[in-house]
């Protein structure tokens, strides 16, 4: 991969875009207090692919998996790790989701429990 | 530099219509250099701008990617059109903003002189008007030319030393025009008397 002097502001700017994979990063690395350096070391790559894969369109659908493991093939990351950033995350925003919503302690507790599991898993 | 052909063009925008990820990200890898460098050649301005105009029409285009008729243009040629528009609006945009300050900071210029400039004309605008007093001018007049040496331009201002502030204002407007320059016209001949005075 080539580190063009444009990609970390392109990077920079995918990460305000809500359809980007960068979106995600920027929201994760926030949450989790991590430096982009951190980040790219848990998905098994440098700055730059990170800031390549940044680029990408988020995975969404049903499609999810075959997606994830494209852009892991495309650009030598760990599919694992990148499919549990990505499922956190949207487990993260179901739960925010459902915090504004008039939803049963019950069922938030579950939710809750499953994004634990997740975590930890 | 090596340009994609149509084919390759017309297979990406494939993908990137199907929203499949990697393709978003190659479009990137694609075009970003053809963009910068048709745009640094063409256009006169700065690096940066151009950057930001390239990189807002690859992410105009990935948003709405249906936007782009593969039978009208190369996808190459749709981008660098709307970058180039990209780089235009910014630069009118800059245009107008220097042009707003520049208006701005003629008003206050304007408005505010400086202290040492503000005494300094209150000063000579005293002494000129106890010169006038002193040659016996109507206090009618003395009144306008106070106020037009203190910098006073509004037509009902002036009209009131003159008793005319009652009119309707084409015939106040005259009036006053009339009014202050046969005044001016005594100041400077007041001037020269003045000047031949001190050279005597």
């Amino acid at each position: 991969m080539t580190n063009p002097d444009w990609l970390e502001a392109a990077a920079e700017r995918g990460a305000r875009v809500p359809e980007m994979l960068g979106s995600v990063f920027a929201w994760y690395r926030d949450l989790e207090d991590l430096s982009v350096q951190d980040f790219a070391r848990r998905l098994g790559c440098t700055v730059e692919t990170l800031y390549w894969v940044s680029l990408c369109r988020k995975p969404e659908g049903a499609a999810f998996s075959e997606h994830v493991n494209q852009i892991a093939d495309h650009f030598g990351i760990d599919a694992f790790e990148l499919s549990k950033v990505l499922r956190d995350m949207e487990a993260t925003a179901a739960l925010l989701a459902t915090e504004n919503s008039p939803l049963e302690p019950e069922a938030r507790a579950v939710l809750m429990a499953a994004l634990d599991r997740e975590k930890n898993s | 530099m090596s340009y994609p052909s149509r084919e390759e063009e017309w297979a990406l925008h494939d993908q990137v219509l199907k929203r499949m990820p990697v393709a978003y990200s190659k479009v990137f890898a694609l075009f970003m250099p053809f963009l910068l460098k048709t745009l640094e050649s063409e256009m006169r301005c700065d690096p940066e701008e151009v950057r930001d105009a390239a990189l807002k029409a690859i992410f105009d285009y990935l948003g709405r990617p249906e936007t782009y008729d593969r039978d009208q243009s190369l996808l190459r040629s749709f981008l660098t059109l709307a970058a180039r528009r990209n780089v235009l609006d910014s630069l009118r945009s800059t245009e107008r903003r220097v042009i707003r300050e520049k208006n701005f900071a003629d008003v206050i210029e304007l408005r505010a002189r400086p202290p040492n400039e503000e005494m300094e004309a209150a000063v000579e605008t005293a002494l000129a008007l106890k010169r006038l007093e002193r040659r016996n001018m109507p206090q009618e007049d003395l009144g306008v030319l106070r106020l037009v040496l203190q910098g006073e331009s509004s037509t009902l201002e002036l009209a009131r030393p003159l008793g005319k502030e009652g009119l309707p204002e084409p015939e106040r407007k005259r009036v006053v025009k009339q009014n202050r320059d046969r005044l001016l016209k005594q100041l400077r001949r007041l001037g020269k008397e003045e000047d031949t005075h001190d050279e005597s």
